[in-house]
């Protein structure tokens, strides 16, 4: 479904990324793996139409995204992938429902019909009772809730996660984790982790291992 | 651990026999090893000769005879004192992981990611298991976890000092 085919990338005299190819199914949910600087980031960027490779391509259903005009990709973007931060990047100025909602609202949703999805999916991940309040007051693990519902909200193809439980605590992390890869089975969305949390990579299908950009030889299966 | 404390612990609440302690073993302990019905009995027995548990009762309901045990005053105190001991922490570095590399030197790295392929591989399972696993169940899966995880962590360290070795 989502293909990366040799891959590479630089910033400056820096190689983040050399070489790297990966395919990931529908539904599937991927971990990808590896110590800082190891090009994590980068490639998750560049799998999700936010960088662009210098070399190589990055095909969804068969049609190849990297070379799309920018206004294709954005809109691309806001229809087929959903992303979670690792610290939320909720809009501080909304409400949580408000920010679910945001999406929707992008995509030329009515406001009516968008309040009304964005709560439904605040009750999925079981935190209706913050709808009304602005992000700043929520506890982190709401937060990253928050920002689950509103990777989910437009049935994307692929949701991509940073680091999600990165600010959390153990069991925090947990509850965003099940709540997340729970959401995404049930509705048969892939999921690209990035994380060098082994207990976070445990949640996923399959382990993507990156050491100095290139994937680990042996260990993707 | 032994498994003499484990049964004083188990015998705290009331007087058990052998096939119900085994069952609560594996319960209470679960991730653990299930115990021998061999083992329950020859660690009754020397609990009975050290004066820590008693025989309760003998039933005969129809089936085999069983034997009850109760824990005595003297289980009771040793119990306490099992349960506030500390253990000591990690004197010797005992691991068949560490001890490969140690061999191995450099020539290790082939092994470290195959051993790192597995115990992620366990962690996946684990996981999995935590998401419908009773409350004992998920408590030694988190101690599972965990200590898998620290192994991970140090497997990539010691990769990355074999490199700044070889680079030297």
């Amino acid at each position: 479904m989502l293909e990366a085919r040799g891959l590479g990338k630089s910033f400056g005299r820096t190689r983040a990324l050399t070489g790297v190819s990966l395919e990931i199914a529908e539904g599937e949910i991927v971990a990808i793996t590896g110590p800082s600087g190891a090009g994590k980031s980068t490639l998750l960027h560049c799998l999700a139409g936010v960088v662009r490779p210098e070399s190589g391509e990055v095909v969804l259903d068969g049609r190849r995204i990297d070379t799309l005009p920018e206004a294709e990709l954005t809109r691309l973007r806001r229809e087929s992938f959903g992303v979670v931060f690792q610290f939320g990047e909720l809009v501080p100025e909304l409400t949580a429902v408000e920010n679910v909602a945001l999406p929707l609202l992008f995509n030329r949703h009515g406001r009516q019909e968008a309040m009304t999805v964005a709560a439904e999916w605040l009750g999925r991940l079981e935190v209706s009772d913050c709808a009304d309040q602005r992000t700043g007051e929520l506890s982190g693990g709401q937060r990253q809730r928050v920002a689950v519902a509103r990777a989910l909200v437009t049935g994307p193809r692929v949701v991509f996660a940073d680091e999600p439980t990165g600010a959390l605590d153990t069991l925090g992390g947990e509850q965003v984790m099940s709540a997340l890869l729970g959401a995404a089975r049930t509705s048969h969305t892939a999921v690209v982790l990035v994380t060098h949390d082994n207990r976070v990579a445990a949640y996923a299908d399959r382990e993507i291992a990156l050491r100095d950009g290139a994937v680990l030889a042996g260990v993707d299966r | 651990m032994s498994t003499g404390h484990v049964l004083l612990g188990l015998l705290v609440e009331r007087p058990k026999h052998g096939y119900e302690l085994k069952k609560e073993h594996d319960h209470r302990l679960a991730g653990a090893k299930p115990l021998a019905y061999g083992q329950v009995y020859a660690t009754l027995q020397r609990l009975e000769r050290d004066g820590l548990a008693e025989v309760a009762e003998t039933q005969q309901e129809g089936g085999p005879e069983r034997t009850v045990y109760a824990i005595t005053d003297s289980g009771r105190a040793e119990l306490e004192r099992w349960l506030n001991t500390v253990e000591p922490s990690a004197p010797y570095v005992a691991s068949p992981l560490f001890a490969r590399v140690a061999v191995a030197g450099k020539a290790a790295d082939g092994y470290l990611l195959r051993q790192r392929e597995a115990h992620l591989a366990r962690m996946r399972e684990l996981t999995a298991e935590k998401a419908s696993g009773a409350p004992a169940r998920v408590l030694a899966a988190d101690y599972a976890l965990q200590h898998l995880d620290a192994d991970l962590r140090w497997i990539e360290t010691a990769l990355a000092r074999m490199r700044e070795v070889s680079n030297a």
